[in-house]
């Protein structure tokens, strides 16, 4: 999707009845597949479907201790995968632009501001992960947990080390709270009718169907 | 032993770099601008990349080994001997070469990038891999330091094969062939001497020789000094 606003409502909309029913959990994911964009940036990177694995442990426990695990684990499902969703399709700039023009230049600059800090360095995490391997795979060693507690210190070291630099540089450009962000959107027709179809599953999710149906008879 | 890029095509964002061509024994200079295509063609030849269009064969290549750009992606272990070890070098040896000895319990990360480059050349150059990659070898590194790489590469010249991807123009070592970026089209210019001819992103010191009628016998700098102080050809 080009236009990040549309993506937005349309995740806000998606994920807030994917969240309250199992039926729409459903017509979120139909919409997900329809759109084809989450499953081929999914294809791509796959990398995010680490997220999955807390839902898998927790969805374990409710298993074991009785609780109602499969309407649980498939309406979180669907919220995570719309929610890799909306990083996967989302360029960097793009977050703190929305931000900027949804809530004004001080509160939304600033909210924008540490939502991009935060997904660039998912991108590097990212970007990093894939060197770990391929320094490991280089020395012929195996992935095992004692590898992955030691690239983990690594990571975390890196990961601090850019927050310094990044503290210090808008520091160095003068930014103590607030700013401006000359964002442009362009919304293409595809994404009219992409977040059309999103508002459109939200409202029939929230409908009572059955009861329409029975009017209609 | 070979290594043989057959028409290869690799897609890197909007980009798409290309190479064909056989790296045998011996020392091969990759040269281009900065986002030509060098650190791709690094990442294929060490197999860590594959090609989206042709192939890549390694005849007779058993081992192989590839310098990171940037050294902390290479750092795996939690201490420098750690480090040493998961490259399967003696750690005495490699460090006392690096200039770090005594520092093997010390993080590898409490290292400057300089050491931290030393440290791993230092363990690259000590195993006996069949194909060596290094993509900018020379970077974070102080003239001496440059000049230790240089002379470490001249020491493996006959041994295997060794790619020097490198966009460095003052420091580099003898070399055997020169393969050049024609926008993201990698070129080879030819075998050393006659290939410094038709070198298109020549350094300055090497193109005002070549224009006064004195082309080097190679790329070092003992090459150039030679050949600036050469009275006749």
């Amino acid at each position: 999707m080009q236009d990040p606003r549309l993506r937005l409502l349309a995740v806000i909309a998606l994920s807030a009845i994917a969240f309250a029913s199992v039926r729409g959990a459903v017509l979120a994911f139909a919409w997900w597949v329809c759109t084809l964009e989450g499953p081929v940036h999914l294809w791509r990177s796959r990398w995010p479907l680490i997220v999955f694995l807390p839902l898998v442990a927790v969805s374990l426990v409710l298993l074991v201790t009785g609780g109602d695990w499969a309407s649980y684990s498939l309406r979180i499902a669907v919220v995570l995968l719309i929610a890799i969703f909306a990083y996967q399709d989302q360029a960097p700039g793009e977050f703190l632009g929305v931000c900027t023009w949804l809530l004004g230049e001080r509160a939304g600059f600033d909210c924008g501001l540490a939502g991009e800090i935060s997904l660039a360095s998912l991108r590097a995490l990212e970007s990093e992960i894939e060197k770990a391997t391929w320094a490991l795979s280089l020395k012929g060693i195996p992935v095992r947990l004692r590898c992955i507690v030691s690239l983990s210190a690594g990571l975390f070291y890196g990961a601090l080390r850019r927050a310094y630099d990044q503290a210090d540089l808008l520091v160095a450009r003068g930014y103590s709270q607030g700013g401006s962000c000359c964002a442009r959107f362009q919304a293409s027709g595809r994404d009219i009718v992409v977040t059309g179809a999103a508002v459109a599953v939200g409202i029939a999710a929230f409908l009572p169907v059955g009861e329409f149906f029975i009017l209609v008879q | 032993m070979e290594l043989v890029f057959d028409r290869v095509n690799v897609k890197r964002g909007e980009v798409s770099i290309r190479a064909s061509g056989t790296f045998s024994p011996g020392v091969h200079l990759v040269t281009g601008r900065v986002g030509a295509g060098k650190s791709t063609l690094a990442l294929l030849a060490a197999g860590l990349l594959s090609p989206d269009e042709g192939s890549i064969e390694r005849r007779g290549i058993s081992r192989s080994m590839l310098l990171f750009q940037f050294p902390e992606w290479h750092l795996t272990g939690k201490t420098v001997d750690e480090e040493t070890a998961s490259f399967g070098v003696p750690a005495e040896e490699v460090l006392a070469r690096a200039g770090l000895s005594g520092r093997g319990r010390d993080d590898p990360f409490s290292l400057s990038r300089g050491e931290m480059k030393k440290l791993l050349l230092s363990c690259l150059l000590s195993r006996d891999d069949d194909l060596l990659v290094l993509d900018e070898p020379f970077g974070a590194l102080d003239c001496t330091g440059r000049q230790w790489i240089c002379r470490e590469i001249g020491e493996r010249r006959r041994e295997g094969i060794v790619v020097l991807c490198t966009h460095e123009r003052h420091f580099l070592p003898h070399v055997d062939m020169i393969w050049e970026f024609d926008g993201h089209t990698l070129s080879c210019r030819g075998r050393v001497p006659a290939a410094i001819a038709s070198w298109q992103g020549a350094p300055p010191a090497i193109k005002a020789l070549i224009a006064a009628g004195r082309l080097p016998r190679n790329v070092a700098r003992d090459d150039i000094r030679e050949a600036a102080c050469r009275t006749r050809d």
